[in-house]
């Protein structure tokens, strides 16, 4: 009998069971002659009967239905902001909240202000009456940012922190 | 067991507002979803809330069902995709080999020699990516058809033979080149 190497792929397919009569035999006559395709089948085999061992369907803890239904009406916090994310975005809020803060109390912003002349813009409106200036005061600007900033950090803060931290712990104890 | 039918019309009345037969859909598929999960995040307290959430999702896009596909494996792509994104958002930076172990080795089994090669394998699994790693485990749990598995992954069927294939060739290598180095240290 000629000696030919049998591919991984004919192997494995032998130990999935696969193929035709004829093929199996073919293999099976091919690893009691060839020494070396008799060591690959053997690992290969090892790796079969492992996993075959180790695969399995596992079992969720007893209340797990108990805890999908408690789940099911519960708002989702952002989804697109893990803890961690969140937690980094407060800080950046913070941060700046803190610089902005800096600059509003210092008397450095005191000459940020001016009126924008839009009386000379060519606007046809005949519902709404237009002011001539606008005014513009970087001080007040970087207050409203400062207000802004503490009512989303806060937000935030609820939303990615607190919340899914709660959410957890209750359904814990459901 | 109930039909595919039946399972249409249980979810036509969740949909109508009959939330509460949901736990009959549940506590079906609980046991697949979440040995999906358990085998993207590789642990069990994390599987849970990720299955759970998976559930939850598929709740809320049951209208979106549109049963051109079997529901079970509808919901196991969900809880599929939820684990990996939950994966994606928590990865972990070390992976203790102890935690797969024990995994493992809940059926009580006092062949030293076999404990031993169990290590091995779980040890040569961590070389796998992560995409032949779950192939060839959800393979071998032998659940659900390759072309279901397949759907369920969102990869084709051919794809997911080659991953199979190619990591169990990878297995068996690694675990030789274990076996080899264990041989010298003696």
């Amino acid at each position: 009998m000629t000696m030919k190497n049998l591919t991984d792929d004919e192997l494995l397919r032998y130990l999935d069971g696969l193929g035709t009569v004829a093929e199996r035999e073919n293999v099976k006559d091919e690893l009691s002659e060839n020494p070396g395709a008799k060591k690959r089948m053997d690992e290969l085999q090892a790796v079969h009967f492992f996993l075959q061992k180790l695969n399995r369907v596992e079992q969720p803890a007893k209340n797990f239905t108990e805890k999908v239904m408690a789940g099911l009406h519960v708002k989702p916090s952002f989804g697109f902001l893990s803890p961690k994310n969140g937690l980094l975005l407060l800080l950046g809020l913070m941060v700046a909240s803190g610089f902005a803060i800096t600059l509003v109390s210092s008397n450095a912003l005191d000459q940020w202000h001016t009126l924008f002349n839009i009386g000379q813009v060519p606007l046809k409106n005949n519902w709404v009456k237009l002011p001539s200036s606008i005014p513009f005061d970087l001080k007040m600007t970087l207050k409203i940012f400062v207000m802004a900033s503490i009512v989303l950090g806060f937000v935030l803060l609820d939303r990615t922190i607190l919340r899914p931290i709660f959410q957890k712990r209750s359904a814990r104890w459901v | 067991m109930i039909t595919t039918q039946e399972e249409y019309s249980l979810i036509d009345r969740i949909i109508a507002g009959e939330e509460a037969l949901y736990a009959t859909l549940v506590d079906k598929y609980k046991s697949y979803a979440f040995t999906i999960a358990l085998k993207v995040v590789e642990n069990r307290a994390e599987a849970e809330e990720v299955a759970q959430d998976g559930f939850i999702k598929a709740f809320h896009y049951l209208r979106k069902f549109n049963r051109q596909a079997k529901f079970s494996t509808w919901l196991y792509r969900i809880v599929f995709n939820t684990a990996i994104s939950y994966k994606r958002k928590n990865r972990h930076q070390f992976q203790n080999i102890e935690n797969s172990i024990i995994e493992y080795s809940e059926r009580p089994d006092h062949d030293l020699e076999k404990d031993d090669k169990r290590i091995f394998v779980a040890k040569a699994m961590e070389k796998l990516s992560d995409a032949d790693r779950i192939a060839v485990q959800l393979y071998y749990i032998k659940e659900y058809s390759l072309e279901e598995t397949a759907e369920m992954l969102g990869q084709n069927m051919n794809t997911l033979k080659v991953r199979v294939h190619r990591a169990r060739q990878r297995l068996a290598d690694e675990l030789k080149k274990i076996l080899h180095e264990e041989a010298l240290t003696l």
